[in-house]
């Protein structure tokens, strides 16, 4: 008997001593991708400033600004730039923003180690095998290059929820979410590194994070980007940070973001704080984690649009697709 | 008719078949069960050290440990079942001792019985909707423990109701025929004997609770923490020198600001407050304490002006509309007996003080089973051997919640005679 009438005690009293609490935390939420960064960035900062407070969630960029145009978080972590319809959403709730990329991400095709032919390949080679109309045509390799072999090609590839799928089908196929669906996905990264590594005639691809992890392991394949017939890189490029911070890997590298509330910028010091800390550790950080830095100029650009609390997009609410972010950012600050 | 030597013959073979089958199943179970801590084992056995269990997550594996999910997930299961088991068990008594038979009361126990079988992903879209946006709980242990408490209701409603059953009837009306009111028969009598069935089926509950991360992700459980909820009546830091407050009334937030400020960010009722300053981490040092009085007659200028009277302070109004107060560089502030109720209808922080007793549960938290998600996901692989040791700790969080429940059943089997 003892135990439940205190059960039933505890319960009556804790539901009655409710009181709100008020607590100074800086809230990060969104893309997966970015959250290596931003929690890298909480650890130091909060091993810096005692007393500070960070969380970090990961909702996906898409989660994430759902919750930021609802004002519940401080700061949204993003893969891709902010969309039209989220734009009106912040203008809706009365949400100003500050744009600030933060590193690159680059995503890897890769292949079996033991694979002696697709070393290269173009981005309408990579088009031809993954777009929706690939599906159940495009078995074989012979099919992309007749010289390549007469065997079936195993296709690995990130889930259709993640950023990385959404991304890689807008560079590859030209429209976002636009796959051939007879592959294995898996949001499981580490499960698309073992699948390639266990089969001569596999391909896959995912973020160039992992395949840094699994170098011995993998091949990675170089990438010629034709776009109306014209190479636009000048041959096949490998995936390597240079070629990344030389805006020279495209169309399969991206610029990572975060986006944060102007309103909290200016009441909470805690976050302004954080942001500062960001942007002055994002060299060291983002390497360490293995993304792939911005350089040193951009981020003096990104620097001062942060100083100025300078808010909006440059993208116009569309993919940030093979453009140089410096390009963007240097007419954005004339 | 067969010979009675035959029969017994069959009989003891089909019950040397039937133990022969029951022994494999147990053994497979067993097997699985050993694979499965073998694997975890292998994996997680050299990462758990007691630095693993008073770390905070870090992006360096080996540095990494699980504190913060340790600890959400034990303070998520306390609210758990501080909520689940008083109101499971109270439902159960009531369906099964008082509530008269019709057809009502067969729709509930349908019902009920359906609930067990929710995913659990639609608890957690419930509790988005009302506990974290109708009550505004926030994205707390206390949304958690309670989201989790919605989940196990229906297994500890069943479990209380199948052990009140299995109590014999004449013990029931022996004690009405000595003159025994309900409550006294359920107190004295059918409690007690149940306690057993109503401890393993809330344990059995509280063990699927432990485990789950659908509903807690979509209530916005986080996935990096690094710091603990604040314990009971310890001291709430103080305010640093620069600090903006927002101006605003709390339920305001949703339309553009800019409109009708100034009626909003009013007192509600004349009083005073305390604003206290003293240096940054002065803790033993005495503050100088300043009492301003306020009315419900002061425009947001006039509360400004007010602070910014304070020796020490500064407060401006930011473009924006926020209420911006800055002590002196290196000191601190704080606002104290706020009589006026300025500090509540502003949504204003006071700093200072002490934490009330159950302030904790307004914390962001993380999970034991989110933090393993969130290892398993990177991608370096010496995240691995964190998540199996996370594993680890989770099954050690339930084989210890089992063994309260053996050693109350086997306590309560003692005491009862009948």
């Amino acid at each position: 008997m003892k135990p439940v009438s205190t059960a039933v005690l505890l319960g009556t009293l804790f539901l009655g001593t409710l009181a709100h609490a008020q607590q100074r935390v800086v809230k990060v939420d969104g893309s997966s991708t970015v959250a290596p960064i931003s929690e890298a960035m909480a650890e130091e900062f909060q091993n810096a400033n005692k007393g500070m407070k960070v969380t970090v969630g990961t909702s996906g960029t898409g989660g994430g600004f759902k919750k930021f145009v609802r004002g519940e978080i401080d700061i949204s972590d993003a893969s891709r730039p902010i969309t039209k319809a989220e734009m009106e959403e912040c203008a809706k709730g009365g949400i100003e923003y500050i744009e600030l990329p933060v590193a690159f991400d680059a995503l890897t095709v890769v292949i079996n180690k033991q694979n002696t032919w697709a070393a290269s390949m173009t981005t309408e080679e990579l088009k031809k095998l993954w777009e929706p109309a690939a599906q159940g045509k495009i078995t074989k390799w012979n099919q992309i290059r007749p010289e390549w072999p007469d065997a079936e090609i195993k296709l690995f590839g990130a889930g259709t929820d993640s950023g990385t799928f959404e991304y890689f089908t807008e560079a590859v196929v030209g429209k976002a979410k636009s796959s051939r669906g007879d592959y294995t996905a898996s949001e499981d990264d580490n499960t698309l590194v073992k699948g390639v590594e266990g089969s001569k005639y596999a391909l896959g691809y995912f973020g160039m994070a992992y395949y840094e992890a699994h170098k011995s392991k993998l091949q990675a394949v170089k990438i010629d980007w034709i776009k109306d017939g014209k190479s636009q890189t000048g041959g096949a490029i490998e995936p390597s940070a240079a070629n990344v911070i030389g805006a020279k890997y495209n169309p399969l590298s991206r610029p990572l973001f975060i986006y944060v509330n102007k309103q909290s910028a200016e009441t909470k010091p805690e976050v302004k704080a954080f942001v500062d800390f960001y942007l002055k550790n994002a060299k060291t950080l983002v390497s360490e984690v293995k993304y792939v830095p911005l350089p040193d100029a951009t981020y003096e650009v990104v620097s001062s649009r942060w100083a100025k609390l300078q808010t909006g997009t440059v993208f116009g609410g569309s993919h940030a697709v093979g453009i140089s972010l410096a390009d963007v950012l240097a007419k954005e600050s004339k | 008719m067969r010979p009675i030597d035959q029969t017994i013959r069959r009989g003891i073979f089909a019950d040397r078949v039937f133990s022969i089958i029951g022994w494999a199943s147990l053994l497979f179970c067993l097997c699985m069960l050993g694979l499965l801590l073998y694997s975890l084992l292998s994996d997680g056995a050299s990462r758990l050290s007691w630095d693993f269990l008073s770390s905070f997550p870090s992006r360096r594996a080996a540095a990494a440990g699980a504190k913060s999910a340790l600890v959400g997930s034990l303070l998520v299961m306390l609210i758990t079942a501080c909520t689940a088991i008083p109101l499971g068990i109270a439902a159960g008594v009531y369906l099964e001792e008082y509530a008269r038979k019709n057809w009502f009361t067969s729709l509930i126990e349908v019902n009920i019985a359906n609930l067990a079988a929710v995913p659990s992903i639609i608890y957690g879209l419930m509790a988005l909707g009302l506990l974290v946006y109708q009550f505004h709980l926030g994205q707390s242990i206390l949304t958690g423990g309670i989201t989790l408490a919605f989940l196990i209701l229906p297994i500890v409603i069943v479990a209380t109701r199948e052990a009140l059953r299995s109590i014999p009837q004449h013990m029931r009306e022996a004690a009405f025929a000595l003159g025994a009111s309900r409550w006294q028969v359920v107190r004295d009598h059918l409690l007690p004997y149940s306690t057993g069935g109503i401890s393993t089926g809330v344990i059995i509950a509280l063990s699927r609770a432990v485990g789950e991360t659908a509903p807690l992700v979509t209530i916005g459980a986080i996935s990096y923490i690094a710091f603990l909820p604040p314990s009971p009546f310890s001291e709430r830091p103080w305010l640093p020198a620069t600090n903006a407050q927002r101006a605003i009334a709390p339920n305001a937030q949703e339309g553009p600001l800019a409109s009708g400020l100034d009626d909003m960010a009013r007192p509600p009722h004349s009083g005073t407050i305390e604003v206290r300053v003293r240096p940054a981490q002065g803790a033993n040092t005495t503050p100088v304490t300043t009492t301003l009085a306020f009315e419900p007659s002061m425009s947001i200028e006039d509360l400004r002006a007010a602070f910014d009277s304070v020796e020490g302070l500064s407060a401006s109004l930011t473009p924006s509309g926020n209420l911006a107060l800055a002590a002196d560089a290196g000191s601190e502030f704080s606002l104290a007996n706020d009589t006026a109720g300025l500090t509540r209808a502003l949504d204003l922080d006071k700093g200072g003080g002490r934490y009330g007793p159950v302030e904790w549960a307004w914390s962001p938290f993380t999970v034991l089973p989110i933090q393993m998600f969130n290892w398993l996901s990177r991608p370096d692989e010496a995240f691995a051997k964190n998540a199996a040791a996370a594993g680890l700790l989770l099954m050690a969080v339930t084989l210890g919640m089992n063994g309260a429940a053996i050693f109350v059943r086997a306590r309560m089997r003692r005491r009862i005679k009948w």
